[in-house]
């Protein structure tokens, strides 16, 4: 076709699109012979109505999507790798296996969105809205998640390595199973979060509240709970080897047959807590407070409680070989001469008040 | 002693769409500690060095459509260097980062004349609208042709990376501050160091647009101001597809700089 003609046929389709009747996107852009689907990667959509539309694994790559309009809309399948979705309206769409890798989805609003095994990896989605959406075994490798709001969202099995959740509204999430590992979770509210079999492995975690969370089997390994509030959680056989939990709040957590061995829990809060049958072994003590704590039957070999505060504290039938006591409260001149005889070492006369059972 | 190396004798910038892309590339010869003995483009232990710098402008241009026209700008672009004969190392490629683009004195914004501006504008708005369409209201149409009036002219800011993956040089260009397009000038900036490994040797360089880089910012006489947000999405893409990239490519500009 010549210049000329090209032109005018130009011409006459915009003035078709112009006059057509529809608001549809999909239909005007068929009406301007092109095709929703597959002719506007990076193309600016912005603003657009596209509510409920039949998007299912169009390409739309690098688009510019920013406060579009997507509620309901199928984009199943979809490849929206660095699409700009700033603000854009997504609840209740349907994005499962979508490939959103490094789209920017700041303040986005997907709530009860479908976001199964979609591809997240290195998207912005901080200040977002996922309230009960669901990102089962989705990738958010590299993720940026600070301050979103993340109620109740389904997160099992997701692979959540390196994730920014750093003030995160995670409250009565599913992350069972998840994997966590070195990602950062720092001031995020975590109550009633269920992170069961989760792997947060040196995760940083520090200041998060995590009270009433269900962490049975959770794996802490070396992660920084520092000053968090774990509550009354439960962390049966969690495995907090070598973790960081200064200043953490475990009053009446339960921690049976967990693994605390060469754990810091200087200072740590353990009143009331159930560490029956858990390995402490080379465990950081020092100035906790364990009154009334269960140490039944607890591995306790090579543990520093200076300054622990051991009022009615259980310690019967626990492994105290090389155990390190000094200015302890609650530690009876008869409880000293037991634990002396099971291997504990004394290294001062500390006056005894109160009485714990041996 | 060094030769002098007088502008005359490159060859002129290809600018295809100067309002929109003026780039105007020049090489400053670097001199060497010792200037005894020096052939031009080398010494028995040194490279002959050239510093580039780039004069680059962006803007908006109209382009005729028809009875109507369109008004589009960049919203970035890619900068490519072809070498020949010649090399520059990735740590002698120092454009790079944040960078304000500043407006040609002309350009400035006056306080004192801005509002009679923004007046005319809209009344030639009107006028040209009124020409080719029947209008149900006059207040839609003024405040249509508000927002990308050329009076407003913000300083842009630009983000600049340089491509260390391809074989030649590449810096990308950015817009960063979510403004429509980018406007406003680099003069005579610092692009990179080039060393002359033989001659002759050539400098090519090109700055390629992809669609995503282009954005209509203003039509006249083919649609209504007030025509609704999606209608306005495909009728963008048609007319960057169909009408600008064919233009727009292989290169929006082309500069060259020769030495033999």
């Amino acid at each position: 076709m010549s210049d000329d003609k090209s032109l005018e046929h130009l011409q006459v389709i915009i003035q078709q699109v112009v006059a057509a009747e529809t608001g549809n996107l999909k239909q005007l852009a068929a009406i301007a012979g092109l095709n929703l689907a597959e002719d506007f990667a990076e193309a600016n959509l912005s603003n657009t109505n596209l509510i409920q539309a039949e998007l299912i694994e169009a390409y739309l790559r690098g688009t510019n999507l920013r406060g579009a309009k997507l509620s309901d809309a199928n984009l199943r399948g979809a490849d929206l790798r660095g699409a700009d979705l700033r603000g854009a309206d997504l609840r209740g769409a349907d994005l499962r296996s979508a490939n959103l890798r490094g789209a920017n989805l700041r303040e986005a609003d997907l709530k009860n969105t479908r976001l199964e095994s979609a591809n997240l990896r290195d998207t912005d989605l901080s200040n977002a809205e996922l309230i009960e959406a669901d990102l089962r075994d989705s990738d958010l490798r590299g993720a940026n998640l600070s301050h979103s709001k993340l109620c109740g969202i389904d997160l099992s099995n997701a692979k959540l390595r390196g994730t920014n959740l750093g003030h995160a509204d995670l409250r009565d999430a599913n992350l069972r199973e998840a994997y966590l590992m070195r990602a950062y979770l720092g001031s995020a509210n975590l109550r009633g979060v269920d992170l069961g079999g989760a792997n947060l492995s040196e995760a940083d975690l520090s200041e998060v509240k995590l009270s009433r969370a269900k962490l049975m089997g959770i794996n802490l390994k070396g992660a920084d709970l520092s000053f968090a509030d774990l509550d009354g959680a439960n962390l049966i056989r969690a495995n907090l080897s070598g973790a960081h939990l200064c200043g953490t709040n475990l009053r009446g957590a339960d921690l049976i047959r967990s693994n605390l061995s060469n754990a810091e829990l200087k200072g740590t809060d353990l009143r009331s807590a159930d560490l029956s049958l858990a390995d402490l072994f080379s465990a950081n003590l020092e100035n906790a407070n364990l009154i009334r704590a269960n140490l039944n039957l607890a591995e306790l070999g090579c543990t520093n409680f200076s300054g622990a505060d051991l009022t009615d504290a259980d310690l019967r039938s626990a492994n105290v070989e090389n155990a390190r006591f000094i200015r302890n409260k609650g530690i009876s001149q008869e409880t000293r001469l037991v634990l002396l005889r099971r291997g504990a070492i004394f290294e001062d006369s500390s006056e005894e008040r109160f009485e714990i059972l041996i | 002693m060094l030769p002098s190396l007088p502008n005359a004798l490159q060859p002129e910038p290809e600018n295809n769409f100067p309002d929109c892309l003026y780039m105007k590339l020049e090489g400053i010869p670097i001199e060497p500690e010792s200037q005894e003995n020096l052939e031009f483009w080398k010494t028995s232990n040194q490279t002959q060095q050239i510093n580039l710098q780039l004069t680059i402008n962006f803007s908006e241009q109209w382009e005729s459509l028809g009875e109507g026209r369109i008004k589009f700008g960049l919203k970035g672009g890619e900068l490519r260097l072809k070498l020949e004969n010649s090399e520059i190392p990735y740590e002698s490629r120092t454009l790079a980062g944040y960078l304000g683009l500043s407006l040609p004195q002309h350009q400035q914004p006056s306080p004192t004349t801005k509002q009679p501006k923004s007046i005319g504008i809209r009344e030639r708005a009107k006028n040209l609208f009124f020409r080719r369409v029947k209008a149900d209201s006059e207040s839609n149409m003024v405040v249509e042709s508000k927002p990308n009036a050329t009076n407003q002219c913000p300083i842009s800011l630009c983000h600049v990376t340089t491509k260390i993956s391809e074989e030649y040089p590449a810096w990308v260009f950015e817009e960063e501050r979510d403004e429509l397009v980018l406007k406003g000038s680099l003069i005579k900036i610092n692009l990179a160091t080039l060393n002359i490994l033989a001659l002759p040797c050539k400098v090519e360089a090109t700055f390629e647009v992809s669609q995503r880089n282009v954005c209509l910012t203003d039509a006249e006489g083919l649609w209504l101001p007030d025509i609704s947000r999606n209608k306005k999405a495909v009728l963008d893409r048609l007319i960057i597809q169909r009408l600008l990239e064919p233009k727009l490519k292989p290169y929006l500009s082309r500069a060259e700089l020769q030495y033999e």
